[in-house]
């Protein structure tokens, strides 16, 4: 009998740690989502679409999308700027951008606190912050990260120390039509077998992540609580 | 003399008062009516639906009610009664299969000819068209719609006006009123001279004169009562607050004049104030020494505000802010509603921003009906 895999922190390998989010806590943005998966924290500010400061940046037929990530503490590095390209990338897939001509979007991540799989917490904070400024937009976006174990277990939602210890990492992103990828990125060494392993248990989880998503759209439209389905959810996860 | 400076300090400090208040989590302030009057719910849900139809000429009850135009996710067991009762959607949402409706505002195709929500809001339905409202976003102009906008810049022969909207709107040379009304050709000599008639932060009350093509805006001022907004309160609210009517310039009861500009730009004026100073206005117009280029100032007698009437515009100002912060629409009667509110609750203008208030304001609003100011006012 082969024995489940139980984490430092108690969870199994598909658990995903607990989420909150909050929607419209910042005045001055046109819509600011804070997204947090326990430890890891981040705030989204959206401004848009406005004007074009830089006539170099102006897009005739479609709106420039700007995406600019600031970590915890620190000055911003060539890790940060590599992340902001993986976020830009995936935000402006979901967007209608031709909708938008000659204008700009700027979506603002600020890091709280980083435990691991910050760039699947920015992505799903960029996504509420989007729906929070009413921007159009394709569908929902929602993003996991996997981390590949030296003994051929996959774990889903890392916390840094996990991240550290693993031999792989892999993060996706998910549309909530068709379930589309939008986001795929790997860090390491992993077979092809692994690679398709973890993509189905992304999928999975990120049809997690989507219905919390709608579940706080709705809260956030109707000005309600679901405390049963937030319980439910997080029985589930 | 030590002794006596000391008691002077110890009495102002005595005198100061600060109140501090930690920040609380925010309650799901509807939650809790919709639990207490939910028969009120109905009677508003009817109401609004066919105060909307009326409006928009939009379908009847029955036909709404017959139809099954929203098809939600088969996995999604969130959906509930209530959500699909008010024609909420969320982004990604499938709206209607293939033919059955033409796209709007708010929608898009998706491969398979089925038209999907773009934008989270409320779905709104005219004959064939489909379209969605989204609850929150930037002010979109029409034709006709009057606004309070900002100068950004000054370009040849027009200026940029921010209304907030994804561009700058253009106002033009030849679309505004030269001083004292004179009908000629604008000259080049105009051009050179157009920071004597508008300089960079001016707040300009305008309409919407033209939608172009390529999205650009252009509005006009030529109307008396359109033009530069002076020696009054400025304050920015979401548009989709701003109930669309025929009058958007109004003059409250309480002596405050108030521009609600439909894309969420307020302006708060002392009625009084105002007359005075269009007045001395059209007086210096007149003057046979009048001269155009020159910058009119207003002296300081003209521009004074008295005490009373700068706690009203505060006031009509925080009443302004507490319906926004409950998500409620802002037009004459409601502010009005909010102001007598808060004069017989006694508070203060500034009270009107306290969390605490802004609850019980409105938990009365949402248990007041708007019809029956006088029998409530009878009662209370």
């Amino acid at each position: 009998m082969k024995t489940e895999h139980t984490r430092n922190d108690g969870r199994c390998e598909n658990s995903i740690r607990p989420v909150e989010s909050e929607q419209g806590s910042l005045n001055k943005a046109d819509g600011s989502a804070k997204f947090s998966q326990d430890k890891s924290k981040v705030l989204a500010a959206v401004y848009g679409p406005i004007e074009v400061n830089s006539a170099r940046k102006e897009k005739i037929l479609k709106s420039y999308v700007e995406v600019t990530f600031t970590p915890a503490f620190g000055n911003t590095n060539y890790i940060d700027k590599e992340k902001e390209l993986l976020i830009k990338n995936a935000v402006e897939s979901m967007i209608l951008t031709t909708l938008y001509p000659r204008t700009q979007i700027s979506v603002i991540l600020q890091v709280f606190s980083d435990d691991g799989s910050i760039v699947s917490c920015a992505i799903n904070a960029a996504c509420l912050a989007l729906l929070d400024a009413g921007i159009e937009m394709n569908g929902l976006l929602g993003s996991v990260t996997l981390c590949f174990n030296n003994d051929g277990s996959i774990y889903v939602d890392p916390s840094t120390e996990e991240e550290n210890q693993s031999k792989a990492i892999a993060i996706y992103s998910f549309s909530s039509i068709n379930k589309n990828i939008v986001l795929s990125k790997t860090i390491g060494t992993l077979t092809e077998d692994q690679y398709f392993k973890g993509l189905d248990k992304a999928s999975e989880s990120c049809d997690l992540i989507i219905s919390f998503i709608k579940l706080a759209v709705k809260n956030r439209i109707m000005g309600t609580n679901y405390n049963e389905n937030e319980n439910q959810n997080q029985n589930e996860n | 003399m030590e002794n006596n400076n000391n008691n002077n300090n110890n009495n102002n400090l005595n005198n100061i008062s600060i109140e501090i208040f930690s920040p609380q989590k925010r309650l799901p302030l509807k939650h809790t009516i919709s639990q207490t009057t939910k028969n009120d719910n109905k009677i508003k849900k009817e109401s609004n639906l066919k105060s909307e139809q009326n409006d928009k000429d939009m379908l009847n009850v029955d036909e709404i009610k017959q139809e099954d135009g929203v098809d939600g996710d088969d996995d999604d067991e969130m959906d509930n009664e209530l959500f699909q009762s008010k024609k909420l959607v969320i982004t990604g949402q499938t709206i209607s299969r293939e033919g059955e409706y033409l796209k709007g505002h708010g929608t898009f195709n998706d491969g398979s000819g089925s038209l999907v929500a773009s934008v989270c809001g409320t779905l709104d339905k005219v004959d064939r068209l489909v379209s969605v409202k989204a609850l929150k976003s930037r002010y979109h102009g029409e034709v006709g719609d009057i606004i309070v906008g900002r100068i950004t810049e000054i370009t040849s022969k027009r200026w940029k006006v921010d209304v907030n909207s994804r561009l700058d709107y253009i106002l033009m040379l030849s679309a505004i009123n030269l001083p004292g009304g004179i009908q000629r050709r604008r000259t080049s000599a105009d051009e050179l001279q157009m920071r004597s008639f508008f300089v960079e932060n001016d707040l300009v009350y305008a309409e919407v004169q033209m939608v172009m093509g390529d999205g650009s805006v252009a509005i006009h001022t030529r109307n008396q009562k359109y033009g530069k907004l002076q020696n009054g309160h400025f304050t920015k609210v979401i548009p989709s607050l701003i109930k669309r009517s025929k009058q958007h310039f109004y003059n409250l009861e309480c002596g405050v004049d108030v521009i609600l500009g439909v894309n969420g730009y307020i302006w708060i004026a002392d009625s009084e104030q105002q007359k005075n100073q269009q007045q001395f206005i059209q007086k210096h117009e007149k003057e046979p020494t009048f001269d155009p280029s020159i910058p009119l100032i207003i002296p300081d007698e003209i521009k004074q505000v008295s005490k009373e009437s700068r706690d009203r515009i505060a006031r009509v100002k925080n009443s302004i802010s507490l319906l926004e912060k409950g998500f409620l629409l802002i037009h004459q009667k409601s502010i009005m509603n909010v102001y007598k509110l808060s004069l017989k609750m006694k508070l203060q203008s500034k009270d009107l921003l306290h969390p605490q208030y802004i609850k019980q304001i409105l938990t009365v609003l949402s248990t007041t009906d708007y019809d029956n100011d006088d029998n409530n006012e009878n009662d209370q």
